[in-house]
């Protein structure tokens, strides 16, 4: 049951509701990655790992805390403050324990504070998932799971892309289409494709 | 209307407190140019990636 | 930099999308129809102004290490505040924008221009400053939404996200633009339907932008063929004036 419940928010995460192809969330770093593969990698493990976390804890924040007392109305700064001490909490712990982790994974740590996909999530934990007569553990542990597969599908996209970037430099692009409009439409013909998806579920 | 101050506090000194602390913890010596190349591959410095 | 200056540069010259490509997420997400990319720009013009102000009245007192955390803190509250006008009174564009209203938090633009122009300079400027990229930030995204409002409906409808208390009206159809030549047309069920959909919109972006860099580089072309006359000129003048040179140290030679 519980395993059912687990892999269709991955699958509707991940493919159907793709976090960049369709919700629209984390365009820059989309944008702005570079065409090297291992900083795709990285970029997306940093994001997947913190918005994992993040989500565990802002609907544990929003469920005990902010509707218990009456208070649902300031999640948004709730939210926000939770989500870059964790990133300031993280980056602290990998760079004192690990120099090779902080290496591949810690560098692309403090852009992650203004990255949408993270507040996104948090944010859509709640409009989508939460409500009121939900037990706390159900509704966590579907959080946790749209989390794993939001993440999950960001890295898909951004690693994908990274590969398309490569072909696309070498190509002969005309001079106005050149960088970020040949960019947009690729992931137009992307999100068509995955248009396709939504009959999965 | 005391609660919302208090969360809200707290989580301010929180955020405040690991930031304080992350500022003191030395980014390793090795990492430094590459700090700098990641800030490309995001927003605060866009540009650079494209124009070079 | 004048005060007109400071306001008029985020309309064309410094454009937060169409130059410096800053907020693509908003960009591209709620400029389904003309109305939420307006009700959006002025919920953010709204952030920024303000955010602006505030961070630009405190700055004395801020240390500069926890610089970031309090701009982030400032931002955070200015938008809870619209989050809840809207909430209030606008409840259609509260549900249209849905999570993309709290998300105008980490929209970059904001915390830019807080970093770069409002913790350097007074607060009338920064004022100025937040005013004019806002609007800047707004045209942009208007001019995004007509596109593809028009493109997937055939027309632009007003009143139907923002509170106006009437009844929505169409601004411009197709019809009507059609009617001016040939009289009862209609074209019923006209509309690219992708450009309501996720593909649709980055497509449109993707067109836009490549207008904008092709202006740009046929501008570019034209100042440096303008540089190149220039230099080509100076030399000749100055060959013109080498040979003079040696014409008279001749002539001065023949007597």
């Amino acid at each position: 049951m519980s395993f059912t419940i687990f892999a269709t928010a991955i699958i509707s995460a991940m493919l159907i509701n793709n976090v960049i192809l369709s919700q629209f969330l984390g365009i820059c770093p989309f944008l702005g990655v570079s065409k090297k593969s291992s900083a795709a990698i990285g970029m997306s493990a940093a994001v997947l790992f913190v918005m994992v976390i993040s989500s565990a804890v802002t609907y544990t924040l929003y469920d005990l805390v902010l509707y218990q007392y009456g208070i649902p109305y300031i999640s948004t700064i709730a939210f926000i403050l939770v989500i870059a001490s964790l990133v300031q909490f993280v980056e602290m712990f990998i760079k004192k324990t690990s120099k090779s982790l902080y290496k591949s994974l810690g560098i692309y740590l403090p852009l992650i504070t203004t990255n949408c996909a993270i507040l996104g999530v948090s944010e859509g934990n709640i409009t989508n998932i939460w409500t009121e007569t939900m037990p706390y553990w159900e509704g966590l542990f579907i959080a946790v799971s749209t989390a794993v597969g939001t993440g999950l599908g960001f890295g898909l996209i951004i690693f994908a892309f990274s590969s398309i970037r490569e072909k696309l430099d070498a190509s002969n692009v005309p001079a106005a289409w050149k960088g970020v409009p040949i960019s947009l439409v690729v992931a137009g013909i992307m999100s068509l494709a995955f248009l396709g998806l939504a009959g999965i579920i | 209307m005391l609660v919302p101050i208090i969360v809200i506090g707290t989580l301010v000194l929180v955020y405040v407190g690991t930031y304080a602390l992350n500022k003191k913890v030395p980014i390793p010596e090795e990492c430094r140019d590459l700090t700098d190349a990641a800030t490309c591959t995001a927003c605060h410095n866009f540009t650079c990636s494209y124009k070079k | 930099m004048t005060k007109k200056e400071n306001f008029l540069k985020g309309f064309f010259k410094e454009n937060p999308i169409f130059v410096f490509l800053l907020g693509m997420c908003p960009a591209l997400a709620v400029t389904t129809t003309f109305e939420t990319s307006l009700g959006m720009g002025l919920l953010v013009v709204f952030v920024l102004t303000s955010s602006n102000i505030v961070v630009s009245l405190v700055k004395k007192w801020i240390p500069h290490d926890v610089r970031t955390p309090s701009y982030i803190v400032i931002i955070a509250t200015f938008v809870t505040v619209v989050k809840m006008l809207t909430e209030a009174y606008a409840i259609d564009l509260y549900d249209a924008l849905g999570v993309f209203l709290p998300l105008i938090v980490v929209n970059c633009l904001i915390l830019g221009r807080a970093e770069a122009f409002a913790s350097k300079n007074k607060v009338i400027d920064s004022a100025i400053d937040g005013l004019g990229m806002g609007l800047g930030f707004t045209l942009g995204l208007v001019f995004i939404g007509i596109l593809r409002e028009f493109l997937a409906t055939g027309g632009i409808m007003f009143g139907v996200y923002l509170p106006i208390g009437e009844a929505p009206i169409t601004l411009v159809s197709l019809d009507m633009i059609i009617n001016l030549f040939n009289a009862n047309f209609h074209i019923s069920d006209y509309g690219i339907k992708v450009f309501t959909l996720a593909p649709g919109a980055f497509i449109a972006l993707g067109i836009i932008l490549a207008v904008f860099q092709f202006k740009k580089s046929r501008v570019d072309r034209k100042l440096a063929i303008a540089k190149m006359e220039m230099i080509a000129e100076k030399k000749r003048i100055a060959l013109e004036k080498k040979k003079l040179a040696a014409l008279k140290l001749a002539k001065a030679g023949g007597k």
